[in-house]
């Protein structure tokens, strides 16, 4: 599949919609990934890193007793929660803080929810030597201490958001407001498959690395592909990390997991593309919870990497087309289901890919034995223990 | 130029017309639709009429206004809270229009107008008197339906260029923007600066693409900025500067006077009778 097309579009999501000041910009950044990208060094590089900094690749493991439990399929983890700073967020933040280098550009910042993109971030800006500014909502700095105290550890500055609803979409309104008056000397590594192009494009292939793997374990272990692909789905960059490479592999089910809250039928769930629309917000033609005037709504989920009313492009579009599908599930699932592995497995998962455990446990009946899954376990709960027992 | 259904020329154009081989210095107010309330916004747009502003930019409040720096965002947020809409704004646009001179305009993010309808939208401005709109996170790549929409029904479409815009952005945008050309000032959002770089260069650059008005705008907060912008473009926005006026005001009964009275300062500051 060779999407998205030269304007930034998957079919009719996706495009350029922000100020002009920040144009060239993303001009200068597209064509810049696109000469990285075929450059046998820059590639070279990329690897070096993923193998001795992130510690990749990751393990596709089989839940045994999760297995057990469910009663049906086979159960694979890909443990995107053992890559360096504990998530899947590593694999944008070293690929783009490479870019950054290329470019020239002395200062990097980034928006985070859960903190472990601000993590990340903060992670490679200290190990590249640049200087680093992470926006991150005011309530998630209170719901994610952990990551906030991580970040400053790394010579991070956290600059908390107290616009809107203090969380990750403000921390994004803040992280461009600040791009559009430093955009000369700063470079914006944005966290997830959202935003303006080239950014779902780019976030999407530093992180296919996921699914890349995957494929080839999956081949090893089981000498046949998965009959499903399951991951959580806020702005969505671990699912499609997980998802693009089997996107031709027709047989392959894709299922995103979205944030339910309290319940869809509620006001308090963060569903984008269970229960939103199409517009524009971020930067992007795309799914979003908005009211009928277009006003943005707020969100909620006990996840603060999923408590975002948008989503990135590429996923609208495989909702549009079918090529996969997008279901809630609840905060007091998640938690059942982060329990639960923690206990019967001995891995403790972020709240966030809690979820997608939480559909497999909630939707036993709908697999059958024999079949195979795999869940993304996009990252580690150590961030979320004692707040939300 | 406007073709389609309003026959009569476009206030914008009258605005900055060209008097004795010179084009006219326009003043561009901006002020955030609702804050705090609608009947204040009208008295207020009285004000600004009588005061000298020749374009009055009404914003329509958005959630997440990623152009704006705090003063608007807060001003917007408050009218967002009393449940301001477009369809509102629009009414409201046809009750005052025809009780001022100046010209009137809109300014508001894509999304609002995106779910508004674009076709609707733009019909919906020619009926009730808006003569052009400028949308801060709309650049022409992703404009082609609203363009023609708003080309039918004889509306402005104004755009955007920075001091980032190299040869072929300022070529694009000179060509598809209408009425006049929002220049701002600085790599940056909204709010009202001290100071403003040097921006002769920059008006400079566009020149020599263009001969449509060029406006400039963000960060003018007061009548020597005000001066000094005016020796280079055509016209001058002020709106942080402004809403600091209002929101400093924000339950006096004097709200619109005091308003007004801003106003008339930095258009005395222009040297330029009405």
């Amino acid at each position: 599949m060779h999407l998205p097309d030269k304007r930034g579009y998957f079919g009719e999501f996706g495009g350029k919609f922000l100020p002009e000041t920040l144009v060239p910009a993303l001009r200068e950044l597209e064509i810049e990934y696109g000469k990285a990208k075929r450059d046998p060094k820059f590639l070279k590089e990329l690897g070096f890193y993923r193998k001795n900094y992130i510690g990749r690749e990751t393990p596709l493991f089989f839940a045994k007793r999760l297995t057990d439990f469910v009663g049906g399929p086979k159960i694979y983890l890909k443990r995107e929660d053992l890559a360096h700073t504990g998530s899947h967020k590593i694999n944008n933040a070293v690929g783009q803080a490479l870019l950054a280098l290329r470019m020239g550009k002395k200062r990097v910042i980034a928006e985070t929810g859960a903190g472990q993109h601000g993590v990340a971030t903060a992670t490679v800006a200290a190990k590249f030597g640049l200087e680093c500014d992470v926006f991150m909502g005011e309530e998630d700095c209170e719901r994610q201490a952990l990551n906030v105290h991580r970040m400053k550890l790394l010579g991070t500055r956290v600059i908390p958001v107290s616009s809107g609803s203090k969380t990750l979409k403000d921390a994004l309104n803040e992280a461009f407001r600040d791009w559009v008056a430093t955009v000369g000397h700063t470079y914006y590594i944005f966290g997830t498959v959202a935003g303006p192009h080239p950014y779902p494009m780019m976030v999407r292939d530093f992180q296919s690395i996921i699914g890349n793997e995957t494929r080839k374990q999956i081949l090893e272990l089981e000498g046949r592909l998965p009959d499903y692909l399951i991951a959580c789905v806020g702005g969505g960059s671990n699912s499609i990390g997980l998802f693009h490479r089997f996107y031709n592999d027709k047989k392959v089910k894709m299922i995103g997991v979205e944030a339910g809250g309290k319940g869809v039928g509620t006001k308090f769930h963060s569903a984008t593309l269970s229960c939103g629309r199409p517009g524009v917000l971020h930067g992007a033609y795309s799914y979003m919870l908005q009211d009928k005037n277009g006003q943005v709504l707020p969100t909620h989920s006990i996840a603060a990497g999923l408590d975002y009313p948008g989503v990135g492009p590429e996923h609208s579009f495989y909702k549009a087309t079918g090529r996969a599908e997008y279901h809630a599930v609840t905060d007091s699932e998640a938690l059942n289901a982060y329990h639960l592995l923690t206990r019967i497995e001995g891995i403790i998962p972020a709240l966030e890919s809690s979820h997608a455990i939480g559909y497999v446990l909630k939707n036993r009946k709908r697999f059958r034995s024999g079949e195979i899954v795999v869940l993304n376990l996009s990252g580690r709960g150590d961030k979320d223990v004692g707040r939300n027992i | 130029m406007s073709a389609g259904i309003s026959k009569q020329a476009n206030r914008i154009d009258e605005k900055f017309s060209i008097l004795n081989g010179e084009r006219k210095k326009n003043l561009i107010v901006y002020i955030t639709a609702g804050y705090p309330d609608l009947a204040a916004t009208e008295k207020i747009i009285y004000a600004l009429d009588l005061a000298g502003a020749d374009i009055i930019e009404l914003g329509i409040p958005f959630s997440d206004p990623v152009a704006d720096g705090p003063t608007i965002q807060e001003s917007g947020q408050y009218a967002l809270k009393k449940h301001i809409n477009l369809a509102e704004i629009l009414k409201f646009a046809s009750k005052v229009k025809p009780n001022i001179s100046a010209a009137l305009t809109l300014m508001g993010y894509y999304n609002s107008i995106l779910q508004f309808g674009l076709e609707r939208f733009a019909s919906s401005c020619a009926e009730n008197g808006i003569d052009g709109i400028i949308i801060p996170d709309l650049i022409p790549e992703e404009s082609a339906k609203l363009l023609k929409a708003a080309k039918a029904v004889g509306v402005k479409v104004i755009f955007f260029l920075a001091p980032t815009s190299d040869a072929a952005r300022i070529k694009l945008v000179a060509e598809k923007s209408s009425g006049f050309i929002y220049c701002v000032t600085v790599a940056g959002i909204t709010g009202a600066r001290t100071a403003l770089p040097d921006f002769r260069k920059y008006v400079a650059r566009v020149r020599k693409f263009t001969d449509k008005p060029i406006a400039l705008g963000f960060g003018i907060s007061d009548a020597k900025l005000l001066r000094k912008v005016l020796k280079h473009a055509d016209g001058a926005i002020v709106g942080s500067a402004v809403i600091k006026v209002i929101t400093r005001n924000l339950h006096k009964k004097d709200l619109a006077e005091k308003t007004g009275s801003f106003v008339s300062q930095l258009r005395k500051g222009m040297n330029r009778p009405r």
